[in-house]
């Protein structure tokens, strides 16, 4: 086997080149096989809105697990999701069996079944709403390869920016917005305007109309203006349902004070 | 075991013991000198609003530099916030010279007079709002310095993820209530109720009480007094304020719990 940095960089060599999505499983594909493991995903997730969530996932759990991951909404109870959207470090499988709740334990026994017994998962936050996740694992004791397990944890944590990065350039998940980068450009929705967003932003900051006119020195009409047409391009109901979109999708972030 | 995964072994323990910042800062002192860089410094942001960032510097940055960076504001102009608040991967500052970016190409070269001269950037984004800058300076660059930068940059995702989470336990940034102890960055959405979230969620998503009453098969007025509290809670003016705020820190992450 490689060194650690042998590895991660042959990986984001190719990663950083990848064309397809199949270029970069073959990736992972070839890292999960050097660590001992027989399974391997990646998913990318990207809210739509609050209650929506979209995927990409890259990787080659059987089919039949998919399929009950989604059926049981698994997603909600899965410890893995719960620990990488609260903490950047990663998660070993193992923990699970200190879990006591029952839909845990029914989680862990059908995970089992389908020959995902120990591996671990380690998650990557991106700057617009979004984060990835990448999940190896297998029916081999990690035990015996502690060693080789920091290893493939320490390769996992410096391939994963480069094919998150990749990965969304590649699928972009349709429609989100195109404001901040280039790499959405198949969505159908307008970019902001530096004044709309600003009446975003105050409005975020539960400023009224009224106020945001002193504070912008525009007339309040202005401000009500931008705040329509923004309603608009973000295909909102409503001023707070643009905000939430707004804040949740990165579109808006400034800091004046620091 | 390789000389580069001993050193990563050793970080991690050194990281995983520390207790202070101070123990932090040897661990980013002693990866400084391994590759040769001279300074170094470490960020960390919080929102306070969403018009408003906290900012916690570590570090040994000259303090000339740090007190022009925010006399000018340069938080706004500096390149590396520019790219590390929209993309993961790491920044190289030779990247600025190459662009057309005027201000940016100011911006570097008074960057430079303070011996900031070559360097590399990388940022991580926790789960609640909050974001962390990496940074490693040096005052002279060589021809070996990209294959240098390159290692140094493999490490450094390797532990950063470990640092971010270590700092946000030992000295967490008490930014988002200055009136009270409660340290956790996330602290403010652990106090709502899983009603009171729900009805941030659907406020969030456009509806109004009227509707989201129907849909939680709740009365309106209950719908009004848990948004009412939540405002309370998460010391806002009014329910855009708290929906904002709600999901800056981490909200729709939460729901999904």
């Amino acid at each position: 086997m490689g060194t650690v940095e042998g590895i991660a960089k042959d990986a984001i060599e190719i990663i950083v080149k990848a064309t397809n999505n199949n270029e970069i499983k073959g990736v992972i594909q070839n890292i999960a096989t050097l660590f001992g493991f027989e399974l391997f995903t990646y998913a990318r997730l990207f809210p739509k809105a609050m209650t929506r969530l979209e995927m990409v996932v890259i990787g080659n759990y059987p089919d039949e697990f998919v399929n009950v991951y989604m059926e049981n909404e698994y997603y909600y109870i899965d410890p893995a999701m719960k620990h990488c959207t609260s903490s950047g470090l990663p998660y070993y499988w193992k923990e699970i069996f200190t879990c006591k709740e029952q839909n845990v334990i029914d989680f862990s026994e059908n995970s089992s079944r389908f020959g995902l017994k120990e591996g671990f998962t380690v998650g990557v936050n991106g700057n617009f709403g979004d984060y990835s996740v990448f999940s190896l694992g297998g029916s081999k004791p990690t035990d015996e390869l502690s060693m080789e397990l920091e290893k493939a944890v320490g390769v996992a944590h410096m391939i994963m920016p480069y094919i998150h990065e990749q990965v969304s350039k590649i699928s972009p998940v349709k429609p989100i917005f195109p404001t901040l980068t280039k790499q959405y450009s198949d969505s159908p929705l307008q970019e902001l305007t530096t004044r709309e967003k600003e009446c975003l932003l105050w409005t975020a900051d539960g400023k009224t109309s009224h106020e945001i006119s002193v504070i912008l020195s525009i007339s309040e009409s202005t401000v009500n203006f931008h705040l329509k047409n923004s309603v608009k391009k973000l295909d909102c109901i409503n001023k707070t349902h643009a905000v939430a979109k707004a804040v949740l999708l990165g579109l808006i972030k400034n800091m004046t004070e620091y | 075991m390789t000389a580069f995964e001993n050193t990563i072994n050793q970080y991690f323990v050194k990281i995983e013991k520390s207790f202070s910042e101070e123990e932090i800062l040897s661990v980013l002192d002693h990866i400084a000198k391994r590759f040769d860089f001279d300074f170094y410094s470490y960020s960390r942001m919080f929102p306070k609003a969403i018009t408003r960032m906290n900012l916690v510097a570590i570090g040994n940055y000259p303090s000339e530099w740090k007190e022009k960076y925010k006399e000018n504001n340069y938080l706004f102009v500096d390149p590396v916030m520019k790219h590390c608040t929209s993309s993961t991967l790491p920044f190289y500052w030779k990247n600025i010279f190459s662009s057309t970016d005027r201000e940016a190409i100011e911006f570097a070269k008074d960057c430079a007079s303070f011996g900031l001269n070559d360097g590399f950037s990388l940022g991580i984004n926790g789960n609640c709002g909050d974001f962390s800058l990496l940074n490693f300076a040096c005052e002279k660059s060589n021809n070996s310095s990209t294959k240098i930068f390159s290692q140094a940059i493999m490490l450094v995702h390797a532990i950063l993820p470990y640092i971010h989470e270590k700092l946000a336990q030992i000295s967490p940034v008490r930014a988002l209530y200055p009136t009270d102890n409660r340290y956790l960055p996330n602290a403010p959405l652990q106090e709502l109720t899983e009603r009171e979230k729900e009805c941030l969620l659907w406020t969030a998503e456009g509806k109004t009480s009227q509707e989201i009453s129907v849909i939680l098969n709740i009365a309106e007025s209950t719908v009004n007094f848990h948004l009412k509290n939540s405002v309370k809670k998460l010391d806002c003016i009014n329910k855009t304020h708290a929906v904002a705020k709600a999901i800056l820190l981490g909200l729709s992450k939460d729901i999904n719990k």
